[in-house]
C-alpha cells in the first residue's frame, strides 16, 4: 500500500491506531470521572453551606466536630511519626 | 537575508511576547503557586498543548529530518511511540499526580518525589539529576535555535547562535508557568500549521506520498524498509524497543513534562487533554519524519541533513510561507526551552539552594539564583555549541533516555504502588542514571543492541521493586502517605482536614496550629 512494503505500512498506520484505540478506550473508561466530581463537589458544596447556616443558628454542626476531631487525630499522628523518624514533608520544610 | 521572512519571525516574536505579557499579568498575585503552577487552574486544551509543545523540541524539526534523511523509514519507530506519550503519561498518572501533589502540597516535580518518599536524599539525588540533564538538552535547543537563525538572517553562526540564545533566555526571564503555557499553547498551534503546510508542498512537490515511495525505492530500496538504509538495525529489536519506549513510556519521567499534571485545574483534566494530546500528536508526530525522507528526494545533495526541513521550506515555499515555517521551528525550540530553564531554575533555587544552602532564602534571593543559573547554562551552551555542537537528535535522545530510567519508574510507582519506599525509588534513581549514562558513554548500545533508555528502564523498575520490597519493614511508608495514596483513588475533591494541612495557601495558618499544638503538648 501507498508503495511500502507490508510492514513499514504497519509502521505508519498501525500504531497511529493504536493510540487511536488507547485514547477511545481511556475515554470510555474514565466517563464516570467528570459525572462523579461534579456530583462529589455539589455534595461538599451543600454540605458546607448547611455547616455555616447550621453556624449561624448557634449549635456547632456536628460532622464539623467530627472533621476536627479527625484533623487532630491526623495531627497527633503525623507527629508521632515525626518522633519515629518517618517526618511528614510539610513539618520537615517550615516556610 | 530574506526580509519578508525575517519580518514574519519578528511578527511571531511580538505576539508571544504579547501573550507572554498577558498571562504574566493574569497569574499575577497567586504566590508562589500561581508563579510555579499557574494557581493549578489550567484547563484541558491548554494541558494537552503545553505538555505537546514542550515534549516536541527543536528536536522534531532538526533532529526528526536528519534521522529520516539518513536512516529513512527505521527513523518512524520514534514517532510510533511518540503519538501515543501524551494520552500514555495523562492517563497513567495525570489524575492520580494531580490529586497527590495537592495533597502533598507539592509545587515542583522534585518536591513531590520527595514528599512522597520522604527523605532529603530523594530531594538531592532527584535535583541533582534534574539540573545535569535538562541544562543538557536545553544545549540542544541552543543548537537548533543557532542554526534555524544562521539560515534565516544569513549571519554567522557564532552572532546567530548569540542572537536565538539572547531571545531564548530573555522570553524566559518573562516569567511564571502561565506565560509558559499560554505561550505554548499559541506555539502549538504555529507548529501544526508550519508543520502540515511545509508537509502538503514537499508532497505535491514530488507527486503525492506513493509516487515519493516508489521514487525513494528507485534511489535504495532500503530506505523503505523497517530495518533502516542498508538494513543497518535489521533484527535489533532491543534498539526499536529503546525507540518506541524513549518518547512514550520515557516520557512519564521528564520532570518538565509531568510539572503539567500538577498544574491542571481538576484531576478529571487529565481525560479531555489525553484525547486532545493524541489528536494533535496525529497531525503533527509523524510529519518531520516524512518531510525528512522526502528532502531526500527534494535535496539530495545536503550537507547537514540537521537543515533537511528548513531548506525544503526555502526550497519549495514563498518567503511569507517559509516566514510561518521559520516561525514554527522557532516555536518547536522556544516552548521547549522556556520550560527546561523555568524547571531547572526552580529546581536550583527551590529544591537545592532553598532546602540545603540556605533554608531562610526570601523568594527574591530565589529568583536570583534562578536566573543566575539560567545565565550560566547560557554562557556554558554557548562555549560548548560554538565549539563542536554535538547532533540535536543525539543530545535530546541521551537526555531523555537518562531522563527517562531516573524517574519514570519512580513517578509511575508514587501513585500506584504502596510498597514503593525511600530507598526502593533512591535505587532506582540512581541505577537508571547510571545504567543509561554507562550505557551510551560505553558504546554499549551497537554490540549489545539494546538502546540506553531500554536497559536504563528495565533496570530502574527491577531496582525499585526489589529494594522496596527488601526495605519494607526497615523503611515502611509512612502513614500520611498512605492516606494520601488512599485518598487519590477515590473520585472527587480532596476532603477539607487534607487541604488544609497541603494548600500552599492556607499552610502558613496550619503550621501555625501545629506549631501551637507542639508547644502546648510540651
Amino acid at each position: 500500500m501507498f508503495g511500502l512494503p507490508w510492514s513499514t505500512t504497519l509502521l505508519v498506520f498501525g500504531f497511529p491506531l493504536i493510540w487511536i484505540l488507547y485514547t477511545v478506550g481511556f475515554l470510555i473508561v474514565t466517563r464516570d470521572w467528570g459525572r462523579e466530581e461534579e456530583e462529589s463537589s455539589t455534595r461538599a458544596e451543600r454540605e458546607r453551606s448547611e455547616s455555616r447556616s447550621e453556624s449561624r443558628g448557634g449549635g456547632a454542626p456536628r460532622h464539623k466536630e467530627e472533621s476536627s476531631t479527625r484533623a487532630e487525630r491526623e495531627r497527633s499522628e503525623s507527629r508521632s511519626e515525626s518522633r519515629g523518624g518517618g517526618a511528614p514533608r510539610d513539618k520537615e520544610k517550615p516556610r | 537575508m530574506n526580509v519578508t521572512v525575517l519580518a514574519f519571525l519578528v511578527l511571531y516574536y511580538v505576539v508571544v511576547l504579547g501573550i507572554g505579557f498577558w498571562a504574566m499579568r493574569r497569574g499575577a498575585g497567586g504566590g508562589l503557586e500561581g508563579y510555579l503552577l499557574g494557581g493549578r487552574d489550567v484547563g484541558p486544551l491548554v494541558t494537552a498543548l503545553t505538555l505537546q509543545s514542550t515534549s516536541m523540541s527543536g528536536y522534531m524539526f532538526l533532529g526528526a529530518g536528519s534521522l529520516a534523511y539518513t536512516t529513512g523509514y527505521w527513523s518512524l519507530w520514534f514517532a510510533a511511540g511518540d503519538i501515543g506519550g501524551g494520552v500514555l503519561n495523562l492517563s497513567i498518572i495525570g489524575r492520580r499526580m494531580r490529586k497527590l501533589s495537592q495533597i502533598m502540597g507539592s509545587l515542583t516535580a522534585i518536591e513531590y518525589l520527595e514528599a512522597r518518599y520522604p527523605s532529603p536524599a530523594t530531594r538531592l539525588i532527584a535535583a541533582s539529576v534534574s539540573v545535569f540533564v535538562l541544562a543538557f538538552y536545553v544545549l540542544a535547543q541552543f543548537i537548533a535555535g543557532g542554526k534555524g537563525m544562521e539560515l534565516v538572517t544569513g549571519l554567522p553562526y557564532a552572532w546567530a547562535l548569540l542572537i536565538a540564545l539572547a531571545i531564548i533566555i530573555t522570553y524566559t526571564f518573562l516569567g511564571g508557568y502561565l506565560a509558559v503555557a499560554y505561550t505554548d499553547f499559541f506555539q502549538s498551534i504555529v507548529m501544526l500549521v508550519g508543520v502540515v503546510w511545509i508537509l502538503a508542498a514537499a508532497l505535491s512537490h514530488v507527486g503525492g506520498f506513493t509516487a515519493a515511495n516508489l521514487a525513494l525505492a528507485e534511489i535504495d530500496p532500503t530506505l523503505l524498509s523497517i530495518w533502516g538504509r542498508d538494513l543497518a538495525f535489521q533484527g535489533q529489536w532491543g534498539l526499536v524497543a529503546g525507540a518506541v519506549l524513549v518518547f512514550s513510556a520515557g516520557y512519564m519521567g521528564w520532570p518538565h513534562v509531568v510539572t503539567r499534571h500538577m498544574a491542571m485545574k481538576r484531576p478529571e483534566t487529565a481525560r479531555l487533554a489525553g484525547a486532545y494530546a493524541t489528536l494533535w500528536n496525529l497531525l503533527f508526530v509523524s510529519a518531520p519524519y516524512i518531510v525528512g525522507l522526502l528532502a531526500i528526494l527534494i535535496l539530495p545533495n545536503l550537507d547537514d541533513p540537521e537543515l533537511a526541513i528548513f531548506q525544503v521550506a526555502e526550497a519549495l515555499l514563498p518567503a511569507a510561507v517559509t516566514g510561518i515555517v521559520m516561525a514554527a521551528i522557532m516555536a518547536a525550540i522556544m516552548s521547549t526551552a522556556d520550560s527546561l530553564l523555568l524547571q531547572t531554575g526552580s529546581i536550583a533555587s527551590r529544591d537545592l539552594y532553598e532546602r540545603f544552602i540556605n533554608p531562610k532564602a526570601s523568594e527574591q534571593q530565589m529568583v536570583w539564583v534562578s536566573r543566575l543559573l539560567v545565565l550560566a547554562i547560557g554562557a556554558i551552551g554557548y562555549v560548548v555549541a560554538l565549539q563542536e555542537p554535538p547532533a540535536v537528535a543525539f543530545v535530546v535522545i541521551f537526555a531523555t533516555s537518562i531522563l527517562g530510567s531516573a524517574f519514570a519508574p519512580a513517578f509511575f510507582c508514587a501513585v500506584w504502588w504502596r510498597k514503593a519506599n525511600t530507598p526502593g525509588a533512591i535505587a532506582s534513581m540512581v541505577s537508571g542514571t547510571v545504567v543509561s549514562i554507562t550505557w551510551e558513554l560505553a558504546g554499549l548500545a551497537e554490540p549489545t543492541t539494546l538502546a540506553p533508555v531500554t536497559v536504563g528502564l528495565f533496570v530502574s523498575s527491577i531496582a525499585i521493586v526489589v529494594v522496596s520490597l527488601v526495605t519494607q519493614s526497615s523503611s515502611p511508608v509512612p502513614a500520611h502517605v498512605l492516606r494520601a495514596m488512599e485518598e487519590t483513588t477515590r473520585l472527587g475533591p480532596i476532603p477539607r482536614e487534607m487541604m488544609a494541612k497541603s494548600d500552599s495557601a492556607l499552610r502558613p495558618e496550619a503550621e501555625e496550629i501545629a506549631s501551637l499544638l507542639e508547644d502546648s503538648d510540651q
